[in-house]
């Protein structure tokens, strides 16, 4: 079986043959330069850019992290000399190097220079200028509740402070992976059942969007997974597919937010639930990132991108307790009691805890938005998802929450 | 060689072509060249409006400047002054909001053609959620689209007449 490529194309036109070569001599084209690479590098991503590329990459952007340019993954690894396509094109320069011409020369001593610069700084022990050695990684240990520390000095990466820079605020050294979290759609900043309400608000902004301003449905868009979505699950592939969807998705969030002052006023409700000790002091967003008493991490990049949601039952518990002791006005709880319905029904490790709520939830949700008819089908559609594990759902958050004794 | 002038020859080639799968930017990209051949640093590009946009059926005309560090940092891309109007346009400067000529979303991998064409879908899709012209971003969260339109076509009407008296 190993030579049926082999011999179908032996039998195949010229223009096929050309077609496959040229393809393969493609290949050998850095995407950075738009030029041949001598010495290619992979990235532990699969994506391939001269050694002296990369290199000035990722130089260049000292205040990020290393990603790759084409699909902006974290590079955590330092890439690897991809040798079989520094032999493709070492062997295509042998072949065609019959007429000696002055670009072909060129061509040659690029090529005897960029392999110097790669021999000498391996031999030398400087590959990317030591940025693989001098820098750490952004490291969350389970066992530690999660807390993103840097791998070099264990120091606690705040996402505050590691923003500017994405550099660690005790050791200095550079972060390779995502460190800071403040990108990211925070997940935790709002309860299950604003989410809901985020979920169904895009998706009735969906519904009423004139086909002029489709999204975006060509390749390489940033929006482009919002296009791939089926009306059905308006929310599911916003939730942040890694750091570079999320801009994306957060400002639909955002907006959907603002749709209804309520929400926000619901919000900080929110959040006296969460950590009762904390509703002095929350005024707004930007307050409440400041006092810095309440944690948030997320951190997907060693998970391959990955971002689970790890809802931590305990601290819910606690988070809603003293909240329902507390003295609120019937208002309160019409507004709240959504919120705390789906807010566990999406958690998958914990099971729905009354049925009476799943039912107030739906009154709810048909009480606000009458105006749309599908709602009693999506609600239907809704409660269903909810209490499905989401297989979908594969890139998930880590909710890290902390307590206020952390500074 | 440097990238510019690799692009250069890429861009005239393509957009030279009749052929869809060779050159997918007609129909979108009208022309895209440097003002003066010899400054590869100062290039100019004019685009179709897309079709089904209030924009359908004008053309828009943007002054992009490739800095010396390109492609490592993005080029940068302006419309000609007062000649669009659109929630992630500054009008009267021509300045645009897309993430992707920002340098901490830029990624060497894109090139002018990308980012030019990037700019064409920014018209057809307008994102009020980072708008640069507030007033117009705010008609389209409350959802009046037709409104958000009838504004923009008669801006372009009143441009039009502005350019030929």
């Amino acid at each position: 079986m190993g030579d049926e490529l082999h011999n179908r194309l032996l039998h195949q036109s010229n223009n096929t043959k050309d077609e496959v070569l040229y393809k393969i001599i493609e290949s050998l084209i850095c995407s950075i330069c738009h030029d041949y690479m001598f010495v290619p590098m992979m990235t532990p991503c699969g994506h391939n850019y001269c050694y002296g590329c990369l290199n000035t990459w990722f130089s260049s952007n000292t205040q990020k992290e290393l990603a790759c340019p084409q699909c902006r993954s974290d590079i955590i690894t330092i890439p690897a000399l991809n040798t079989t396509l520094q032999q493709y094109l070492s062997f295509i320069l042998d072949r065609l190097g019959g007429e000696e011409d002055d670009s072909f020369q060129k061509l040659l001593t690029t090529k005897i220079k960029e392999e110097n610069d790669y021999k000498l700084n391996k031999e030398k022990d400087t590959l990317f200028e030591g940025v693989f050695k001098n820098s750490a990684l952004a490291v969350a240990d389970d066992s530690d509740d999660g807390i993103t520390r840097c791998s070099n000095c264990h120091w606690e990466l705040d996402p505050d402070e590691v923003e500017d820079g994405n550099v660690c605020p005790h050791c200095n050294a550079r972060i390779r992976n995502y460190a800071g979290g403040n990108d990211e759609f925070d997940e935790e900043e709002y309860s299950e059942g604003e989410l809901n309400e985020i979920r169904e608000s895009m998706r009735r902004r969906r519904e009423n969007r004139p086909a002029s301003v489709d999204p975006f449905a060509n390749r390489d868009d940033v929006s482009s997974e919002e296009d791939s979505s089926s009306d059905d699950e308006p929310m599911r592939e916003h939730i942040p597919q890694g750091r570079w969807a999320s801009s994306h998705n957060r400002s639909i969030a955002v907006d959907a937010v603002d749709d209804d002052d309520d929400d926000e006023e619901r919000e900080e409700e929110e959040e006296e639930e969460m950590d009762s000790d904390m509703k002095d002091f929350i005024e707004d967003d930007e307050d409440e990132d400041e006092d810095g008493s309440r944690r948030e991490l997320v951190l997907s990049a060693l998970n391959n991108g990955h971002v689970i949601i790890t809802d931590d039952e305990e601290e819910d518990a606690q988070g809603q307790a003293p909240a329902e002791e507390e003295d609120h006005d019937s208002d309160f709880y019409e507004h709240n009691d959504e919120g705390f319905v789906s807010g566990d029904s999406l958690d998958e490790s914990q099971k729905q805890p009354a049925d009476v709520d799943s039912n107030s939830d739906s009154e709810d949700r048909s009480i606000s938005y009458p105006s749309s008819n599908e709602v009693d089908e999506q609600d239907e559609r809704d409660v269903e998802e909810l209490d499905d594990p989401q297989p979908k759902r594969q890139k998930r958050f880590r909710v890290v929450l902390g307590d206020s004794d952390d500074e | 060689m440097s990238r510019i002038t690799k692009e250069y020859r890429l861009i005239r080639k393509t957009l030279a072509s009749d052929d869809p799968t060779f050159n997918p930017y007609r129909g979108i990209i009208e022309s895209l060249n440097p003002i003066d051949e010899t400054d590869l640093s100062k290039w100019e590009a004019t685009i179709y409006g897309p079709e089904h946009t209030p924009y359908e059926h004008y053309q828009f005309r943007m002054l992009i400047n490739v800095p010396d560090s390109y492609p490592m940092a993005p080029p940068k891309i302006m419309f000609e002054k007062d000649a669009i109007l659109h929630c992630n346009i500054k009008s009267v400067t021509g300045e645009i909001c897309l993430d992707i000529l920002k340098p901490q979303d830029w990624t060497p991998v894109w090139d002018l053609l990308h980012c030019v064409h990037a700019v064409w879908r920014l018209l057809r899709e307008p994102v009020c959620d980072s708008p640069l012209d507030v007033d117009m971003g705010n008609i389209i969260r409350c959802g009046d689209t037709r409104a958000y339109q009838g504004i923009v076509k008669y801006f372009l009407t009143e441009r039009e007449r502005n350019n030929h008296t």
